[in-house]
């Protein structure tokens, strides 16, 4: 079976470093210039330069997406921009556009991959972009299984497929919803997300009497009963989406597929239903399986949208382990209290869920409760924990 | 700056007659958001109908191609490399990798609508060989000008026309119709649908075909108060006939064809209040600080 890489969105350091933690093999991230995703928190070149070293550390990749669709104004500057990613050390650079894909090959030696934003949907144009020194096609959401599976075994080309996240309601790249209706640029990381608005529909200038409003959007993307056979037909990344996702988002689904990835590479039992348990945890929105088991019908729409309270509330990440005092110094996000029932998430799974005995501040001074978002406090755990591993109430 | 209009085969004899330059038309399985898709076995036909009035006849194969349509798709490029067509738009690489097999890439124009938009997009097209390059539907004229001033390739526009927004292959009118266990599309004529955003006093065209769901804008695009402009960097101005009657088009080609014999752009442009200037001066932003420096 080809190796397959888990690919993991990190909107800054601190998800890097989550995505990575719970078993992403690489990230991809976006600078604050030239990035599709303008509302994420992005990246100083510093910070990337940090991130790739602290991936490099362990052996894992960082992808830089430079995927808007320029336009000459915001074009300025970007050869020098990729010769710094190139100098940093990136992996790879994922690009949307022709002339991008031109400059990368230009003015630096480092691989491209070419963005979902150009909607690849066969292995024709993936042979084209490959020809074109592309490394790798992320192909388009709006591929069926049994279409990907023939893509697979049309080409030897390196794929890309999305399998858990939102996703775009019109073939990626070619919606300009946003920019007509708000002036924001859908292809420039502006986004209104406008497909996900409420419409009225009319039929020959007349208002439909149906109570529920029409809907472009769709629900979020969650493979996980379908990431086996994609891992058998030859897929050779598996992506999850979301750059302006939470850490607790992050590290549950990350988590999730990279037990479920392990677990097929090494032929074990897979409880899918428990997979997917785990990550409603921190999913918010209705998940589906989007275009994988075909043409998608209405059960794969958003009607109505409302987000959904998460069922698990994150409460705080693991900064260093005291093992003489069996205590976990905490850095706190959401209030708890002696006498909650909590549990951890870690690389290996949640543990079993704990009551909390007993807090103290960071003098050692006993609390009744971890009131106050970033402050450090000290708490005895039933395991050994790792930094970064994430506290979870039950 | 020459003349083309996205029609109908119906269309075509009347056009023919006028002043074009060249007739686009749409291909059975290959085009989307076209008057009318022409069966590959009526091409020869067409296309001498077009030789023997001295004009130029383009294919729109702007369909995302997906895996199983790749056979017929090259069989057809086959075919057409024996045909007198003298140009094909696309937008999926697949035309470009097949055409380049085939010999067939001086023929081909760039068209996938949200792109190019700067100029490095253009230059790969240039290097690559192809005819001509139609640029981004959402590019200001001053963009467009920069463009052309950095690239030799023929530049096309879509400069007339009401302009495609939204193209998603879910069938979002038969599943809306699913859920609220609806009738009302029932005897509807497929382009009877619009949809309306509650702030927005805006109605957009959407209907659905075997490629998916289309949305429109509100409001059509006219150029005539850019022609000039338009004529010192295009190659060639495309209307787009989609939303328009036989006799509403006839005079949109007819003030086309006036206005490049010089008649005042403006003045032609107050016989049209429904239209506007699409993106020619409506700068979008790509992040929410810029929009709010202006």
């Amino acid at each position: 079976m080809r190796r397959v890489e888990l690919l993991a969105p990190a909107g800054d350091l601190l998800k890097l470093k989550i995505a990575l933690h719970y078993g992403a093999d690489a990230v991809y991230l976006g600078g604050t210039e030239y990035s599709l995703r303008a509302r994420a928190s992005n990246f100083t070149l510093q910070d990337i330069e940090k991130g790739v070293r602290f991936a490099h550390r362990s052996g894992r990749k960082v992808y830089v997406a430079v995927n808007a669709f320029f336009h000459p104004e915001d074009a300025k500057g970007l050869p020098g921009y990729l010769k710094k990613l190139e100098a940093i050390g990136v992996d790879a650079l994922i690009v949307a556009s022709s002339g991008a894909a031109s400059l990368v090959g230009q003015h630096t030696s480092l691989p491209f991959h070419i963005s979902t934003q150009q909607s690849t949907t066969n292995s024709e144009a993936v042979r084209f972009w490959e020809g074109r020194g592309a490394g790798r096609t992320i192909l388009a959401r709006e591929l069926t299984m049994d279409e990907l599976e023939r893509l697979r075994k049309a080409t030897d080309a390196e794929l890309e497929v999305f399998i858990h996240g939102g996703m775009c309601a019109s073939y990626s790249g070619r919606c300009t919803l946003s920019n007509h209706m708000t002036h924001r640029d859908a292809n420039r990381g502006g986004c209104a997300h406008s497909c996900r608005w409420d419409y009225d529909l009319y039929a020959m200038n007349d208002k439909l009497d149906i109570e529920t409003p029409f809907s472009l959007g769709s629900k979020d993307l969650c493979a996980v009963r379908e990431v086996p056979r994609l891992i058998g037909m030859g897929i050779d990344a598996l992506k999850i989406e979301g750059r302006m996702k939470s850490i607790h988002y992050i590290a549950t689904v990350v988590n999730v597929y990279r037990r479920l990835i392990d677990a097929v590479l090494q032929d074990d039992p897979i409880d899918f239903a428990a997979l997917e348990e785990e990550i409603a945890k921190a999913e918010n929105r209705p998940t589906g399986q989007g275009f994988l088991k075909g043409s998608p019908s209405h059960t794969e729409q958003l009607y109505n949208l409302r987000s959904e309270p998460v069922n698990k509330v994150f409460l705080g990440i693991v900064k260093a382990y005291d093992e003489k005092r069996e205590e976990a110094v905490i850095d706190v996000r959401n209030r708890f209290s002696a006498g909650d029932t909590l549990e951890i998430l870690t690389p290996a799974g949640p543990s079993a869920p704990f009551r909390v005995e007993s807090l103290f501040d960071e003098e050692g001074y006993p609390l009744q409760t971890a009131r106050h978002p970033r402050e450090r406090i000290r708490l005895k755990t039933p395991r050994k924990v790792e930094p970064y591993d994430l506290l979870r109430r039950v | 700056m020459e003349l083309f209009v996205k029609t109908s085969a119906d269309h075509l004899s009347d056009l023919l007659e006028k002043e074009v330059d060249g007739i686009i038309v749409g291909v059975e399985g290959f085009s989307v958001r076209m008057k009318e898709n022409v069966a590959p076995s009526a091409l020869a036909m067409l296309a001498a109908k077009t030789k023997r009035a001295d004009k130029r006849l383009w294919l729109n194969l702007n369909a995302f191609i997906h895996e199983t349509a790749l056979d017929a798709l090259e069989v057809f490029l086959g075919q057409i490399a024996e045909l007198p067509i003298d140009g094909v738009l696309f937008a999926d690489f697949a035309i470009m990798r097949l055409a380049e097999k085939k010999g067939l890439v001086s023929r081909l124009v760039y068209h996938a609508e949200t792109s190019p938009t700067f100029a490095e997009d253009v230059r790969f097209f240039e290097r690559a060989g192809v005819q001509a390059v139609v640029l981004g539907r959402e590019l200001t004229i001053k963009s467009m000008e920069t463009i052309a001033a950095k690239t030799e390739i023929p530049l096309v526009f879509v400069g007339h026309g009401r302009l495609n927004m939204f193209h998603s292959r879910r069938r979002l009118l038969s599943n809306y119709f699913a859920i609220t266990e609806s009738d009302d599309e029932k005897g509807m004529p497929e382009d009877s649908f619009t949809l309306r955003e509650e702030s927005r006093n805006e109605h957009y065209p959407v209907y659905e075909d075997i490629h998916g769901t289309h949305i429109f804008r509100d409001s059509p695009t006219q150029s005539f108060t850019v022609w000039e402009r338009l004529e010192k960097i295009l190659s060639f101005f495309i209307v787009d006939g989609l939303f328009y009657d036989e006799r509403r088009l006839r005079e949109i080609v007819d003030d086309c064809i006036a206005v490049q014999k010089g008649a005042r752009g403006g003045d032609i442009a107050k016989k049209y209040p429904d239209h506007d200037e699409g993106f020619f001066f409506r700068e979008t932003f790509a992040k929410e600080e810029e929009e709010k420096k202006r």
